[in-house]
């Protein structure tokens, strides 16, 4: 009966998913709620205004392969932006209160989008992604390509994240550190050197979500990552903020959500609804639906 | 904690530099200050980008033509940002800086409380694209718009609705502003009143992405015409989901979605959507319009629209009231200003006592397969509620 709802409800909580773990993965390092997460949701978005064009002219009559370096490109550049962030906010200002940080991260944030408004645009921009969008009927329900890819590469992304976290030499260094910094360092991990390389994966994921959501809905501005960016913190902690799969459970959650009670009742209720939730979720688990170990759980 | 302290707050004094960008240069005593209060950045800039290259336009002329009074016009500009706090600080900056005159605000929901400041520091309000009821019914003595009252439009096209497009069922959904609500409660009561049935009639978020869920509802109700009222890149995005997601209804939006970004963000879903629109002269040749539209595109590469030649009419009007006050005085332009007649951009323009506009052209424009507006049908000299 609401598959189409349910469909919905899981390629906008793709994106929020790929926001929330971005948080999740910050909080369980260094307990840092990091803000400036969002403002590179929206980086990500305007590289590839500027790359996705450029591709799809070196490259023509191969969109795809445009788009995907779009991707790849604009989400290595957030991640170099991310380590910039971690430079400026988190680096100088580490054994500072957790507080601190946070509102630096929040600086961050609004430092990058106005530098979006004043230098490149203050207007929302069209954007134009380099391959054509069809339609897709799936069980009678209807779904685009780029929705799909949105879907996908959300998924695909989170099984690559998990993977390196749990297989990886550097993955079990991140586990390390979220578990007990202290003993992370007498093994000999290099604390800073994990805390930039997670920011740096953190924004990447933020930047490849910001290309993903303009490219399937067409349209990039500098305040695009407030709203979204406010859900993929609400999932990362309705998930339960530092485990990478809360931030999946909650990200879909939040998505499939929001599109059933838009459904069934006036859209101005939606948030109302989700919040709603949330605040029972909390209340009966104060550390979301999946609880909080990045060190254990991944 | 010192280097977190200087690192916090280069990062705030950064982050705050933008905002420095409403400082202006003080005018020397021989100027006419005009305050002009737009959305320059935020969500409506590109209304408010455009429509202050159609007001230094009009500046420009003025000043050509001997300025006003034989005083130079200078401009004193301020960012809303489209947020009624921000219009009131504009207001408040324009009433201690004294200015002639302000025009402005774009928004309604900015306009609506930045008229109360002005109107205690005695400065007339020249109203560009503001077009809420509300403000008709305010009685406001230092109050003139340029553009038609929602309430009007919004009636205009439920009439179309029905009569020409001969929708039975409709669905109206509003971003939830100011302007978009009124729009939408003036169509929604005039579509019931001439008959139709408004299956749903809701607001949305202005800023999401992603429509399909509401949409999703709005295909199971299956309604002959789905109306939104609001701005460009809801509507833009609504139309494009709505037909990727099968929904056959006929769409009628209004006329601040006007322009190309809308036709950027849809694509060719908006093709076969409509429109009300306020064209520019009514008689498509006026020497205001062609001036506008020529240096529109000659100096700022835009091709002019309405919501420009409301912006553009709104300084003449000024000039306008200062001739026939005989004075560059607030209080005397503030006597005048409802009995000034000029030709304008956007026709002739007079208003009645409550600051509307005593009449108004509207057209209904149709998206063609080209991707281009025709004007299907047009209404002449509309006289005002009042």
């Amino acid at each position: 009966m609401f598959l189409q709802e349910i469909i919905n409800g899981i390629v906008v909580g793709a994106s929020y998913t790929l926001i929330a773990l971005g948080f999740t993965l910050v909080y369980g390092l260094i307990r840092l709620i990091n803000f400036a997460q969002i403002s590179l949701y929206t980086l990500g978005a305007y590289l590839a205004l500027f790359f996705s064009p450029l591709f799809a002219s070196l490259l023509p009559g191969h969109g795809w392969i445009a788009f995907g370096l779009s991707i790849l490109t604009s989400g290595l550049l957030t991640g170099a932006a991310g380590v910039a962030v971690a430079g400026v906010a988190w680096w100088p200002i580490r054994r500072a209160p957790t507080i601190s940080m946070l509102v630096s991260s929040l600086a961050i944030l609004i430092l990058i989008e106005s530098l979006i408004e004043v230098f490149i645009s203050p207007v929302p921009e069209v954007v134009k992604p380099p391959v054509s969008d069809r339609n897709l009927t799936i069980l009678g329900s209807h779904v685009s390509t780029l929705q799909i890819v949105m879907f996908g590469g959300g998924l695909a992304l989170t099984l690559v994240l998990y993977l390196f976290i749990r297989t990886t030499r550097f993955g079990r260094a991140i586990r390390s550190v979220a578990s007990n910094p202290n003993s992370a360092a007498v093994l000999g991990v290099n604390i800073g050197a994990t805390v930039f390389a997670v920011f740096a994966i953190a924004a990447m994921l933020a930047g490849v979500s910001g290309v993903l959501v303009s490219n399937t809905y067409g349209v990039a501005s500098f305040t695009m990552g407030e709203i979204v960016g406010l859900k993929g913190f609400t999932a990362a902690v309705l998930g339960g903020m530092g485990n990478i799969w809360g931030a999946v459970v909650g990200g879909f959650t939040l998505g499939i959500l929001e599109s059933i009670s838009t459904f069934l009742l006036p859209s101005q209720w939606t948030a109302v609804v989700a919040f709603a939730v949330l605040i029972l979720v909390l209340a009966f688990r104060p550390t979301g639906i999946l609880g909080t170990r990045l060190a254990d759980r991944a | 904690m010192k280097r977190f302290s200087i690192s916090v707050f280069l990062l705030f004094a950064l982050a705050a530099l933008p905002l420095f960008a409403n400082g202006q240069k003080e005018s020397s005593s021989n100027d006419f200050v005009l305050g002009i209060g737009l959305p320059l950045t935020g969500s409506n800039a590109t209304y408010g980008v455009a429509s202050l290259d159609a007001e230094k336009l009009a500046v420009s002329y003025v000043n050509a033509h001997g300025g006003v009074l034989g005083h130079p016009i200078k401009v004193v500009t301020w960012d809303t940002k489209a947020d009624p706090a921000t219009g009131v600080a504009g207001a408040q900056n324009f009433a201690s800086r004294h200015v002639n005159a302000v025009v402005g605000f774009f928004n309604s929901d900015v306009t609506v409380p930045a008229i109360r400041i002005l109107k205690n520091a005695g400065i007339p309000l020249f109203g560009d694209n503001p077009s809420t009821p509300q403000l008709a019914g305010m009685h406001l003595t230092n109050f003139i718009r340029i553009t038609g009252d929602d309430a009007l439009e919004g009636v205009i096209q439920a009439q179309y609705a029905i009569q020409k497009l001969h929708a039975k069922t409709a669905v109206a959904l509003n971003d939830q502003e100011t302007f978009g609500e009124a729009f939408a409660q003036a169509f929604v009561n005039e579509f019931k009143k001439e008959g139709g049935t408004v299956l749903d009639y809701e607001g949305i978020d202005p800023t999401a992405n992603d429509y399909s869920a509401i949409l999703s509802k709005i295909k199971s109700l299956n309604p002959d015409l789905l109306e939104f009222s609001g701005f460009y890149q809801p509507a833009g995005l609504l139309v494009k989901q709505a037909r990727q997601m099968g929904v056959k209804a006929t769409f009628i939006t209004d006329s601040a979605v006007y322009g190309d970004k809308y036709l950027g963000i849809a694509g060719d879903a908006a093709v076969g959507s409509y429109m009300t629109n306020l064209p520019l002269g009514s008689s498509g040749s006026s020497t205001m319009e062609q001036y506008l539209a020529s240096n529109m595109m000659s100096k700022y590469n835009i091709k002019a629209d309405p919501i420009d030649a409301n912006a553009f009419d709104a300084v003449l009007a000024v000039w306008y009231a200062a001739q026939k006050a005989g004075s560059i005085a607030p209080a005397d332009l503030i006597k005048v200003m409802h009995s000034i007649s000029f030709d304008g951009a956007t026709g002739q323009v007079s208003f009645l006592p409550d600051g509307d506009r005593a009449q108004v052209d509207y057209s209904i424009d149709e998206v063609t397969p080209q991707l281009k507006y025709k004007a299907v049908e047009t209404f002449k000299e509309v006289l005002t509620a009042g």
